[in-house]
């Protein structure tokens, strides 16, 4: 489960025109990586079109700390390394912002419901491209499900490790945490996702899963 | 060893991580407890549903002209030289004075916008004929010109971005959803520093005042946002 790390020498002469400011080169870069960083924020948040404009920031980031990136690790590890704080900042955002609207008199909470109608109608829409069979997908949506129900210290963990198959010593560098911390986030993941998914739809909600996406 | 401990070496177990006697011990266990084998097999279907997800997932849409517009908005990407240690106490010691002054330009400039909205109402105003989000887009957008130029002095010497956004002949692009998401940031900062005196004098009605204020903005940001989600 390990992965690629070594560096292509074509993709680091892109690096260092786009660092000198060449947009263009930023540009090659940003088509190269830019499914693999959706994707990631898409397992993260779960909400295709939060993932997106995460997406964007990430490259916004990426692009004001580009004279940071020394070459030495792979360009798209370096990419997610920064996914993962964009994320995080994002995820206590919203999280302060839920505190405040349960809090302050007469601001109305709208934000939930409305995330949730987007994100269920763009994932409807994303799944019903697709040429999946019923089961699988309606598998997935529910590990796609379960995996967004995460607390987001196990949510990262599990998505890092299992997911995308970064080394846990990777995602302790990445997450600045300590590797028994991310083994430990690892091991309550997959034990609350076994769960989920062990107690998950009864035969009769596959049943009629699978009759209404015929 | 008993059920328990051997259900919480699992994950270790299937990762391969066990030393040699400990493995054995988790082995007899399993051999014995039909629970716990029953247990290991679903999160063995679990991995492999994990490994099997797709890394890489293309958006449903070209994100770079939303980028790119963005990359010109922030200025210039690249330090070329790194931050000294000393240059960036110092950076971080101008941001922590400068945050409240942030939030309070924010905070300011948004009030200006939207009472000139409400006293004056669409047929004086500059914004004659938008809908009410374009008409928050551009409040939000004066905020960020705002905090911009208050950048300039506490952060970096040149930011294109007060330039480039003071033209007054700039074509606006209200209905990206780059800028729609930039400003939300805006927002969502005033309102961090805003909510966080708030909850210190929860009691102080020109806070509970600014804090409705924001959250209404923000409200509508977002809901335009969820609107153009639904649009494409």
């Amino acid at each position: 489960m390990s992965r690629e790390s070594r560096q292509d020498p074509d993709k680091l002469q892109l690096v260092r025109k786009a660092q000198t400011g060449d947009v263009a080169a930023y540009e090659q870069l940003y088509r190269q990586h830019v499914s693999g960083v959706y994707g990631l924020c898409l397992r993260l948040v779960a909400d295709p079109v939060q993932a997106e404009i995460l997406t964007q920031d990430v490259f916004v980031r990426a692009w004001q700390k580009l004279g940071t990136y020394q070459g030495r690790g792979d360009f798209g590890g370096w990419l997610h390394r920064i996914t993962v704080n964009v994320v995080r900042e994002d995820r206590r955002r919203e999280a302060r912002w839920a505190r405040m609207t349960r809090s302050v008199p007469g601001v109305e909470s709208r934000e939930g419901d409305q995330q949730d109608m987007a994100s269920q109608m763009a994932m409807k829409e994303k799944y019903e491209g697709t040429v999946t069979p019923p089961e699988a997908m309606a598998e997935r949506i529910d590990l796609d499900r379960a995996i967004a129900a995460l607390p987001l210290g196990a949510r990262l963990a599990f998505v890092l490790h299992d997911v995308m198959g970064y080394p846990q010593a990777e995602i302790a560098s990445m997450t600045d945490s300590a590797l028994g911390t991310v083994k430990a986030q690892v091991h309550r993941a997959r034990s609350l996702l076994r769960k989920a998914l062990a107690e998950g739809p009864g035969p009769e909600d596959l049943a009629k899963r699978r009759k209404s996406s015929r | 060893m008993d059920r328990e401990q051997a259900r919480q070496l699992l994950s270790e177990y299937l990762d391969g991580e066990l030393p040699l006697d400990v493995r054995k011990s988790v082995e007899d266990c399993l051999q014995k407890d039909p629970l716990l084998a029953r247990e290991l097999a679903q999160l063995q279907e679990l991995l492999a549903a994990a490994t099997s997800l797709p890394r890489e997932v293309a958006p449903s849409r070209d994100l770079w002209p939303d980028i790119s517009a963005r990359l010109v908005t922030t200025g210039v990407a690249a330090r070329s030289t790194p931050i000294t240690s000393r240059s960036a106490r110092h950076h971080t010691r101008l941001v922590r004075w400068w945050r409240p002054a942030l939030a309070v330009a924010a905070v300011v400039t948004l009030i200006f916008f939207s009472d000139r909205l409400d006293q004056h109402g669409a047929a004086t105003s500059d914004l004659t004929g938008m809908p009410s989000w374009q008409q928050q887009d551009l409040q939000a957008l004066g905020a960020r010109t705002m905090l911009n130029a208050l950048e300039v002095e506490c952060d970096t010497p040149q930011d294109p971005a007060v330039a480039h956004l003071a033209v007054p002949d700039r074509p606006l692009s209200v209905s990206s959803r780059g800028i729609l998401a930039h400003n939300l940031r805006i927002v969502d900062l005033a309102l961090a520093d805003v909510s966080t005196a708030w909850l210190a004098n929860p009691q102080d009605p020109l806070l509970t005042s600014l804090l409705n204020k924001l959250s209404r903005t923000r409200a509508d940001l977002q809901s335009r946002k969820v609107e153009l989600a639904t649009q494409i």
